[in-house]
């Protein structure tokens, strides 16, 4: 009894200590979009699927929730397991303007774990960008603001 | 600045003294009541041998023993994670000052304008290039890097600019681009980076003041000085 009140005393000091306020947001791939010309995604149930005969290139958007400062963001996606292997890339700029975007990247065939950029620009958008070869279909993304 | 954190941590730090006040008494409480029963029931004890008596004292002195042994581990745990926690509370404030200095927009808050969107970028960029600058050099990495990026653009044959240096130190890429007027900027980047992203799956892009576009290419984010825990 006695040294269950000292590890709920416990455990809770260690959470709030070291919990942050974190965010997550799961997407559909039918989020993604084709950033090849000519060429558009077949969306369906879970995921949106190249049809086309070679590969392309994706886009999908992520949203911050937590807009307000330079947090740390890391990403998941997500891709029926065909034994393709896909590269995807997390963004963080608009390229357009020529300022500083970084980006971090995974390659992988089904589930991808990005690495966490921990200094991230809140005025640039985020997206995963990731080849998608022919047949191939992504089912989902996952953001992770602390 | 009271952040909501330090706000849940008092409120849980003064429900943990009361916890622990309410559990020490009642454990102090409980074994003064074993100690009176014991004494009180003197018809009881003269049924039981000195050796019982004396065996149960023993065990009571040794779970009294054990239980303020346990209450020292943890009001030694508490102290720690007080400790820590301060630690981390001057840590944080020491950093938030010194992103607030002048010149310096805070990580902590919103860049509002443009003026400081550049201001913060080109220090950001200028903390890479400076990474990059005092980097030792890796000659057989230095050597294959170069040799890899000087492949792909072979491959890749840039219409649109011109390839002005490749520099590689141990974990680090510089690419210096002309590119031509209305290039595409990111068509640019791609090239590189899709096809060395198993080697350097990471990197950064930016114009400088020349118009030049620099791209560092790393082997990952803690190499660019952007990695950490989520």
């Amino acid at each position: 009894m006695k040294t269950s009140v000292w590890s709920v005393c416990l455990l809770s000091l260690g959470s709030m200590l070291f919990a942050s306020e974190s965010s997550a947001t799961t997407y559909a791939g039918q989020s993604c979009n084709s950033s090849s010309a000519g060429v558009s995604l077949s969306y369906s149930d879970f995921g949106a699927t190249n049809s086309s005969s070679s590969g392309i290139s994706i886009s999908c958007p992520l949203t911050r929730v937590k807009d307000g400062g330079t947090n740390s963001v890391s990403a998941v996606i997500y891709f029926v397991n065909d034994g393709k292997t896909k590269t995807c890339f997390l963004d963080n700029f608009s390229i357009d303007t020529g300022g500083l975007g970084v980006w971090t990247s995974v390659s992988g065939v089904s589930r991808m774990v990005f690495p966490t950029l921990s200094t991230t620009l809140q005025w640039q958008p985020l997206t995963l960008n990731c080849s998608l070869p022919a047949g191939s279909k992504v089912n989902g993304y996952f953001l992770a603001e602390s | 600045m009271q952040g909501p954190t330090s706000t849940r941590f008092r409120s849980v730090l003064v429900l943990c003294a009361v916890l622990l006040t309410g559990a020490y008494i009642a454990m102090k409480r409980e074994v003064a009541v074993g100690v009176s029963s014991t004494g009180g029931n003197s018809a009881a004890l003269t049924q039981r041998t000195g050796e019982q008596a004396t065996g149960e004292q023993l065990q009571e002195r040794e779970r009294m023993a054990l239980l303020q042994s346990k209450v020292a581990a943890l009001e030694s745990d508490l102290t720690a994670l007080r400790s820590d926690h301060e630690a981390r509370s001057v840590h944080g404030n020491a950093e938030a000052s010194d992103q607030d200095a002048p010149g310096r927009s805070s990580q902590l808050t919103a860049v509002q304008t443009p003026e400081q969107r550049d201001e913060e970028e080109a220090r950001i960029f200028g903390q890479i290039g400076q990474r990059f600058a005092t980097q030792p050099v890796d000659a057989a990495w230095s050597t294959a890097m170069t040799a890899l990026i000087n492949e792909q653009l072979r491959a890749q044959s840039l219409e649109q600019s011109s390839v002005e240096k490749v520099e590689c130190r141990s974990s680090l890429c510089r690419i210096e681009v002309t590119p031509r007027d209305g290039a595409d900027l990111a068509v640019i980047r791609d090239s590189f980076r899709f096809h060395l992203a198993n080697v350097m799956g990471s990197g950064a892009s930016k114009r400088d003041e020349t118009g030049r576009f620099i791209i560092y290419l790393a082997t990952d984010v803690q190499a660019l000085g952007m990695g950490g825990s989520p």
